[in-house]
């Protein structure tokens, strides 16, 4: 049956918007730039949630723990908790806010330590995916799927998971569900206007939401890439990471429902046909023809089953740089990035490392 | 008998109805089967319409009719074939039936002379066409409307001028009537003359030069005469011919009504070209045949007599008929734009495969299959100066030889192979390699077949055909993609045709396929004849004669399974897996030192694809819409090596995990104590060392034994 409405379709409506991939051009044109980054420091489990505080602290979270960056520029352990760590933000005025899998969100030091918010619309928040602080002090929280937790984000994407929030949580303790249904929210950073930008990474698009009740306003309406983590940019602009690149097996796989389905049921998660956040390709990954080695050497423009990829957009959300990792590289599965003290730092899964992409001396860059 | 069975078996398993149907669209003579079905169609539709359709009567009289319009089609098939159009035919047609009237009756000629004299009125009211488009160049629809219009003028004027005497004046001959009215049994005299004539224009046409020529002009006028092709002499004679078609049908029309009337040929010209465009002849030109012309004037025919045999009005039938003529040229023009893309969308018809359980290749299996990193630590020789060596061959003096993706046999030598040098050029993609017992290197090249090189670097074609199978609807007995080979002692050459239905950079279609499209052929040096030995294999690969020299080894790539074909010995003949399941893809086998063999995994299976292989429908979807770099295919990036003995026992592995230095092993050979890596994609040969191996075996003298005549006299 879809064969044929697909037949129907092409024949029908062949101008009709398939929501491409766009290609890599302009700002976002593909270098190596993440390459040929230092990395500043190495974990055993992959870091996330990499954020600043604006005055100088940089905090990330490494499985039950929270990192921050000692005067040094080692990161060592600032406070642990009670359950893995899936997201970060920082108020600066030394507090921080972290989203616990399984356990909602909490307030962490600074003057509302101790304030919690388990329940939104009735449900628990489960797996909360960003953070964000708005100017009048509320928090804004995305929660990825009501489903699949982070570490099963590819499962979401696999599934159609379309069971994504945005909730807003107030000082006194009371949530407020502004949206669900989302395609996986992953990102989402607040704007000193007041409103909030989000990604909806299975809709490859991002949101602008306002505590308006309206309808939220789609300001970028497809990437190539899976859009992730947001924090704040330069002149209102914002950081975006890509943790994985979209290919056309895999819009093509979203399609087959039957062979989708079998390979969920049937093989092994790191063996499926899918994006990955790791680079290890083992032998019993599946390959494109396009990554067969020739001399050697992988093709930097195969396409990728994982990608790094760190962009800046200006307050139109224009992209203005770009960092990448292509298929020939390893730094790959970007899930966090930040300004900080003038320098950008990147959490990158593959290699379980934190990376600086810019140190502030370097030339041209009004960090 | 068992021989039939299994030919008839291999028949059964090989019927795909898409493969079948891709195949037959690419085939000239189907283009008119879809006329041809309607014509069926109709007839069949008419005759339960009709009362007493199908009778002998009825169809005496309708071969008399159609006889004459068949000539007309046939007319105005062949100016259409060269490219132009003929709008006098039914002009022609009336002039010519009452020439002949007037010689025959008011003249009183006798038939012998009224015969070559209509024919030789209708070559010069041809030539008056021929020679204004075919010399001055004119356009010939707008010629040939002008001398419609002409020649019916003075069909007109010239029937008032013998109204008179025609009507008075009576000649009387037996062979006028025959030709009128005559039947050999039972078949109208007319028909025959026809059958007669289409013959000859279908030999003129596909196996004379005249219809080469004709066709070509029609196809390409400017490379036609870029060739060399004399296209006014051309175009002039085929008006003629034309028209003299025309005054054939005039003369047989004449001697069966022995009468005139105005409307002799009246439309006739529409009536043809609805007919030709319909049988499947191009408007463009260079496409067409005598038979679709017949089976377009047939349709014809039939639709207009069984509409008048109904009762329709003219005015409803030419309705009818100017309908067909538009849906048909619709048709036409889309048809032949589109059917080369048509049959390509078609072409790759994946089959369903499931393949056996997949053994364990990790860290942990605790089997031989169990991980290593043997082939990281390789040597790397000729590393930057090889380009794909997919074999690799060492001869008595320790030399190396690789084949090289530019199409060059290279030859390594130096105590570490530091020398390079271009041993023989192909000019195809060389693949497998042996050498034979006087030193030739027999080579296997993609594209070409199977070759020689001598030790003077002569090279020698061998065979690139083999017989063809007979249920096969392209003709396969050209070889597309010999791979590998192996020579018996008694210099039978064994080798594999990976694939007839792809060529060589086309490989991945037919992995995505996974269709028995392969085989294993004999080639006999002593009687230079070529014979397939076992049909429909996938992707037939490495073939190796086993050390006993009675049967050989060889594996097929994308079903993961090593066998075994009998020479002699009680099983001669017969075919028997030895590895049903290995963990990747195999590729060339060649003998080890201690009397077992090296297998070359190319790739590793891995559960997701092999999950795609039970889906043919997935993977069909897959190639028609994502670019071919983008399809998922077997883990070609990780390959290795196995020892295994004569019963497919696994004993010894040798991995290179992350294919970090060899990324794809396509084949190795074990010389003097070393393991040398092969890969079709590298840009290096790996060595390995073997301690365990005999320092001094090597395969030359394995095969062929110590003693060489040449290197005693050197």
């Amino acid at each position: 049956m879809s064969q044929l409405g697909f037949i129907f379709k092409e024949m029908f409506f062949p101008n009709r918007d398939r929501h491409a991939i766009p290609p890599l051009d302009g700002a976002m044109r593909p270098n190596s730039e993440l390459d040929d980054v230092e990395t500043i420091a190495r974990f055993d489990v992959p870091p996330v949630g990499l954020t600043s505080d604006g005055v100088g602290g940089v905090y990330c979270a490494v499985g039950n723990v929270i990192m921050k960056r000692n005067d040094a520029g080692l990161f060592e352990d600032f406070e642990g908790l009670d359950g893995e760590i899936s997201a970060l933000a920082a108020d600066g005025q030394n507090g921080l806010v972290a989203g616990v899998v399984g356990k909602g969100v909490r307030y962490i030091g600074g003057s509302a330590a101790g304030t919690e918010w388990t329940h939104a619309g009735g449900k628990s928040i489960l797996h909360p995916t960003a953070i964000g602080i708005a100017p009048d002090g509320s928090i804004w929280v995305a929660e990825g799927s009501q489903q699949n937790a982070p570490k099963d984000i590819i499962r979401d994407l696999l599934e159609h998971g379309n069971s994504g929030r945005i909730i807003k949580c107030s000082a006194s303790g009371e949530t407020k569900v502004i949206t669900q249904g989302l395609a996986y929210p992953s990102g989402l950073v607040c704007q000193s206007d007041g409103s909030v930008l989000v990604t909806e990474a299975w809709k490859h698009r991002l949101l602008r939401f306002r505590d308006d009740g309206r309808a939220p306003e789609v300001v970028v309406p497809n990437f190539a890439g899976y859009p992730g983590h947001l924090s704040t940019g330069i002149d209102d602009g914002f950081l975006l990471c890509f943790f994985a690149m979209r290919t056309h097996l895999i819009e093509f796989l979203l399609e087959e429902d039957t062979y989708r389905k079998n390979m969920i049921d049937h093989v092994p998660p790191e063996y499926w046909v899918a994006p990955s956040l790791d680079c290890n390709e083992t032998l019993l990954t599946p390959l494109q023809f396009g990554r067969i080695k020739v001399h050697g050497e992988t093709k930097a423009w195969a396409p990728p089953r994982s990608y790094g990829l760190v962009a800046h957009f200006d307050s139109e959300a224009i992209a203005t740089d770009s960092y990448h990792s292509r298929t020939n590289g390893e730094t790959h599965g970007i899930t966090s990035s930040c300004f900080a003290n003038g320098e950008l730092l990147a959490t990158c899964h593959a290699q379980k490392s934190i990376v600086r992409i810019l140190s502030g001396q370097k030339e041209g860059q009004n960090v | 008998m068992q021989v039939i069975a299994k030919e008839f078996g291999q028949f059964v398993r090989s019927i795909s109805l898409r493969k079948s149907m891709s195949e037959l669209l690419g085939k000239r003579f189907m283009d008119p089967v879809i006329p041809f079905i309607f014509l069926v169609l109709i007839i069949g539709v008419i005759s339960v319409f009709t009362p007493s359709y199908l009778s002998v009567g009825n169809l005496q009289s309708l071969a008399y009719q159609f006889s004459e319009f068949g000539f007309i089609a046939l007319a105005m098939a062949l100016v259409v074939m060269i490219g132009g159009i003929d709008l006098s035919v039914g002009s022609v047609f009336a002039l010519s039936n009452f020439f002949a009237l007037v010689l025959f009756n008011v003249v009183g000629l006798p038939v012998g002379l009224v015969i070559p004299a209509t024919l030789l009125f209708g070559a010069f009211l041809g030539s008056i066409n021929g020679f204004i488009i075919g010399i001055l160049k004119a356009r010939a629809f707008l010629v040939t409307l002008v001398t419609m219009i002409i020649f019916r003028a003075i069909f007109l004027l010239s029937a008032e001028h013998f109204a008179m005497r025609m009507a008075i004046s009576f000649n009387y001959s037996d062979a006028w009537d025959f030709i009128g009215g005559g039947r050999i049994l039972g078949i109208p005299f007319n028909a025959l003359v026809l059958v007669a004539v289409c013959i000859i224009i279908w030999v003129l046409l596909t196996r004379s030069r005249l219809g080469w020529h004709l066709l070509a002009i029609g196809g390409a006028r400017r490379s036609a005469r870029n060739a060399g092709i004399p296209i006014q002499r051309m175009v002039f004679s085929t008006y003629v011919l034309s028209s003299v078609l025309c005054s054939l049908a005039g003369l047989l029309y004449a001697a069966r009504q022995n009468s005139s009337g105005s409307d002799t040929g009246q439309s006739f010209e529409v009536l043809a070209l609805t007919a030709v465009v319909l049988g499947g002849v191009a408007m463009s030109g260079g496409r067409g045949s005598v038979g679709r012309a017949m089976i377009g004037a047939a349709i014809i025919m039939v639709l207009t007599n069984g509409l008048v045999r109904n009762g329709a009005s003219g005015e409803m039938s030419s309705l009818v008929l100017g309908a067909v003529l538009l849906i048909a040229v619709g048709v036409d023009v889309k048809w032949t734009k589109h059917k080369e893309r048509a049959i390509e969308k078609i072409y790759v018809s994946p089959a369903f495969y499931q393949l056996p359980e997949c053994p364990s290749v990790t860290a942990d299996a605790g089997s031989a299959y169990q991980i290593n990193d043997r082939a990281q630590n390789a040597e790397a020789l000729g590393l930057g100066k090889l380009d794909g060596p997919e074999d690799i061959i060492f001869d008595r003096q320790n030399r190396m030889y690789a084949g090289t993706r530019d199409g060059l046999i290279v030859r390594l030598y130096g105590d570490n192979y530091e020398h390079i040098e271009t041993f023989a050029r192909t000019g195809g993609r060389p693949l497998g390699m042996a050498f034979d017992k006087d030193d030739n290197l027999v080579v296997c090249v993609a594209g070409m077949g199977l070759y020689m090189v001598t030790p003077d670097r002569e090279v020698k074609k061998l065979t690139d055909e083999t017989n063809r199978t007979w249920y096969s609807i392209n003709d396969d007995s050209r070889l597309r993609l010999a791979d590998d080979l192996d020579i018996a002692p008694d210099g039978k050459i064994y080798f594999s045709e990976a694939t007839k239905r792809y060529e060589m950079e086309e490989w991945p279609l037919d992995g995505i396929e996974c269709r028995g499209s392969g085989r294993i052929i004999c080639y006999d040096p002593a009687t230079d004849r070529t014979r397939t030995v076992i049909n429909n294999l996938i992707f037939p690969n490495g073939v190796c004669v086993s050390h006993d020299n009675k049967s050989i080894l060889f594996a097929q790539t994308w079903s993961c399974k090593l066998s075994r074909y009998w020479l002699e010995g009680p099983k001669a003949g017969k075919v028997e897996t030895v590895i049903p399941n290995l963990p990747g893809y195999p590729d060339n086998i060649n003998r080890s030192s201690d009397g077992k063999y090296w297998l070359a995994l190319v790739g590793m299976r891995n559960p997701a694809y092999d999950m795609a292989l039970s889906d043919p429908g997935f993977r069909t979807r897959m190639v028609k819409r994502i670019p071919p770099d983008e399809w998922l295919c077997p883990n070609l990036n990780n390959g290795g090596a196995l020892k295994i003995t004569d019963s497919g026992e696994v004993q010894e592995t040798i991995w290179d995990p992350g294919a970090k230095s060899h990324a794809m092993i396509t084949s190795m050979r074990e010389h003097k104590g070393y393991l040398y890596l092969g890969g079709v994609t590298n840009n290096r040969v790996g060595r390995i060392p073997l301690p365990d191996a005999d320092p001094n075996w090597s395969s030359c003298e394995d095969y062929w034994g110590p003693s060489s005549v040449k290197e005693k006299k050197a």
